[in-house]
């Protein structure tokens, strides 16, 4: 056991769950999405990615470029949550919640394939 | 590149983290914290807000206190923000610095900026391994030709020289130990624009090892001869091991120079035109030095002086070795123990009836005393002998002295002004200066010796064929070559090579096809065809045709040249397809002859008497005045 491998494979898992936890529930009922969740999801996420930097082997290219695609999207979905809620008029509609949800469920997805690699390379490795 | 990212990644890796964890921690804080709007209503900042707060306090930016004034909690809150988020700010910028002035970093920052610059090549180059005075010499020479070459050298400062001292001439140069094959790679041996591998370190070793590593890597490029290998060595039994697997050319400076004087004395005629051939760097010599024949003292017997002892000997010089060590270096019967450098053991090898010195010791300032202190003993002994002179004469002691005063007259045959024909060896270039101010006959410099020869190699390979069928002819063959040259010379020369090809010379090639073409027009100045260009045609290098080639077989079976050579051909001497010409002249007559040769103008101009007119109805008039004078003389 060694405390870099722990370390990695917490962040790549938690930054899987609490995206999950965001993503769950009705899609376009704001009160099922809270948004200490959102930014739990990006700081996780984030230094999921700083975790993966500076692997140069194939599958740490690989999970790198899951984690980015996981950050552009939960950054997104935050993105969008701030111009509505502070720059236009209507607000938080549940329109603009089902976008959220529904961008941060790519971030799922990208998070997921990331545990998945994960998983391959603790299998094949087998130490 | 990505090593270099990857690199830079992993070392700022814990800083990013830091500040990502120090920004999510203050952000979350102020989201929770309670605040109070501008009536006095609890009021919780969003996550925008926060965020943007943030920004600007962790870059000690500080717009104040947005959107409404904080309460007490909040600014406690901030208090300890600020200090947190700007230290991790100021680690995080010093980590990334550190990173980039790390010396691992900046190195392979280097390499890959070289390695990108080989590979970026598109044109020959040579590869010049170590870049002491003697790649340098070279290095310069073939920037001034126009030749790319790709550095490599051990010594990192020397290196940085290149770049600081000599930003005009732009060489790829890396500073890595040669005898890696990997570094060679990177430095462009394998590269497929690679047209030689020029092995010049101090150390034989590391230049044998070069050899290998080119001869292995790339052994297809050298066996059809697109690669090179030409190599420094010092010892004869370097020289033997890098001729045996097959390097193009091995050089050796002592015996380049010992062979040279030794040419010198034999004919100092052949030795001028040597001189004035493969000598790039000194203003041209019009008369030729003569070493005199007699006693030659030689002090040091190491490389050079074993060389030169050796030469000398074989045309018939006497030579006296003076050697510090003659235990060590094995000198030969008679040779006097000391170095040289003071008057005593050089009067014990009886310079003072020498004519000719030596100093080839590794010792720069050695050497500079060798020759003054020899030169002054000389000029005591001249001083001495005049004084006697005059004393006998005062005295009238004529009868007693009869027979002395004729062994005099015999030694005074010998010497006649009484000064030493003297030749010291230069090891530093940094020197010259000195060297120069000594008066000396001959300054023997290893380095502009390696570099003049790879250049003759280089530019012009010819050279040394027509050097060697030089070399056998006779002393008058060498005074009428010289009496043609020293016509045109008078500031420096230079020896070029033409291939008659459609490539180089597509003008002559266009008129070569309807007819014959002479030597002598080919060397027709091309502002004035009743002049000629200043250079003479020392060589005509043929590929013997298959018939030939085969009566021969019969004829000789010995005869393994497929070459015929031609030396010094007459002006109506017939040129043919696939010849190779060597000429030498002045440099203002090369430039104009490769224009000649190439532009179908210009060269019609010299051929024809007439300007060839450029558009189809110029050419259409050109080609009805023609027809139109041919009726009238018809």
């Amino acid at each position: 056991m060694n405390f870099e491998k722990v370390s990695f494979a917490f962040f790549v898992v938690f930054a899987l769950t609490i995206n999950f936890g965001f993503f769950i529930g009705e899609i376009d009922n704001p009160i099922h999405h809270h948004v200490y969740e959102l930014f739990a999801a990006i700081v996780i996420s984030l230094i999921a990615t700083v975790i993966k930097l500076g692997d140069r082997s194939h599958i740490g290219a690989v999970l790198l470029a899951t984690s980015l695609v996981a950050d552009i999207h939960l950054i997104g979905a935050a993105i969008i949550w701030g111009v509505a809620e502070h720059v236009s008029v209507s607000g938080v509609t549940p329109e603009v919640m089902a976008t959220i949800v529904s961008v941060s469920g790519g971030a799922l997805i990208a998070n997921l394939t990331s545990v998945v690699l994960l998983v391959i390379e603790t299998v094949v490795v087998r130490r | 590149m990505n090593s270099l990212i990857f690199l830079l990644l992993k070392r700022i890796r814990l800083p990013i983290m830091l500040l990502i964890i120090s920004y999510a921690a203050v952000i979350l804080g102020f989201v929770l914290i309670p605040g109070q709007d501008d009536q006095g209503n609890v009021w919780h900042m969003s996550f925008f807000h926060a965020f943007y707060f943030v920004s600007f306090m962790g870059s000690t930016i500080g717009f104040g206190e947005i959107p409404y004034e904080f309460t007490n909690a909040q600014r406690m809150w901030t208090v300890f923000c600020i200090y947190t988020t700007v230290t991790v700010w100021l680690y995080s910028i010093g980590a990334v610095f550190s990173t980039l002035q790390n010396a691992a970093f900046k190195k392979v920052l280097k390499e890959n900026h070289f390695r990108k610059q080989v590979s970026r090549i598109k044109e020959p180059f040579y590869l010049i391994c170590g870049y002491g005075d003697t790649g340098q010499l070279l290095a310069h020479e073939l920037s001034e030709n126009h030749i790319l070459s790709v550095v490599i050298d051990i010594n990192p400062d020397r290196i940085d020289s290149l770049e600081i001292d000599e930003p005009d001439i732009d060489i790829p140069a890396l500073a890595a130990n040669a005898s890696f094959p990997q570094v060679l790679e990177t430095a462009g041996l394998t590269h497929k624009y690679c047209k030689g591998v020029i092995a010049l370190t101090n150390k034989d070793e590391v230049n044998l090892k070069i050899a290998i590593t080119a001869r292995l890597l790339s052994k297809e490029r050298m066996l059809d001869d697109q690669l090179m290998v030409v190599c420094r060595a010092e010892t004869v039994e370097a020289e033997a091991n890098m001729a045996s697997f097959g390097t193009s050319h091995i050089i050796n400076p002592f015996e380049i120079y010992a062979r040279r004087l030794a040419l010198s004395v034999r004919s100092s005629s052949a030795y001028l035109i040597y001189e004035w051939l493969t000598n790039p760097y000194h203003k041209v010599r019009l008369e030729p030095i003569k070493p005199p024949k007699g006693t030659w003292v030689i002090c040091g017997y190491g490389r050079f002086g074993k060389a030169i002892s050796r030469h000398l000997n074989y045309v018939g010089v006497k030579t006296v070795i003076v050697e510090a060590s003659p235990d060590v270096t094995n000198a030969p019967e008679g040779t006097i123990s000391g170095r040289g450098t003071e008057a005593v053991t050089l009067r014990e090898a009886k310079i003072t009836e020498a004519v000719a010195i030596v100093a080839g010791t590794d010792n720069d300032a050695n050497n500079l005393s060798i020759v003054l202190t020899a030169q002054d003993e000389m000029k005591r002994h001249q001083i001495g002998r005049i004084r006697n002179k005059e004393h006998n004469d005062k005295y009238a002691l004529k009868s007693f002295t009869n027979k002395n005063v004729n062994n005099k007259q015999v030694k005074i045959k010998e010497s006649p002004d009484g000064k030493l024909f003297s030749i010291a060896r230069q090891n530093f270039s940094r020197n010259e200066t000195v060297f120069e101010k000594a008066e000396l006959d001959f300054i023997m410099q290893p380095a502009s010796i390696i570099a003049g020869e790879i250049l003759s190699i280089i530019k012009t390979p010819l050279l040394s064929t027509f050097l060697s069928l030089a070399r056998r002819q006779k002393d008058r063959w060498a005074n009428v070559l010289i009496s043609r040259i020293s016509d045109f010379i008078d500031d420096t020369a230079t020896s070029w090579m033409i291939d008659i090809s459609e490539k180089q010379t597509p003008a002559v090639m266009c008129f070569l096809k309807k007819g014959r073409i002479t030597i002598g027009q080919i060397i027709r100045h091309p502002r004035n065809r009743d002049k000629s260009l200043k250079c003479v045609v020392l060589l005509v290098h043929r590929k013997k045709n298959s018939a030939s080639l085969h009566r021969q077989k019969i004829s000789n079976r010995n005869a393994s040249t497929k070459f015929d050579n031609f030396l010094l051909p007459d002006n109506d001497f017939e040129i043919h397809e696939g010849d190779q010409l060597l000429i030498c002249g002045d440099k203002e007559s090369m430039h104009l002859m490769c224009w000649s040769v190439s532009n179908i103008n210009i060269y019609n101009y010299i051929h024809t008497g007439y300007e060839l007119a450029g558009g189809y109805i110029w050419q259409w008039l050109y080609k009805y005045k023609q027809s139109q004078q041919e009726n009238k003389t018809g």
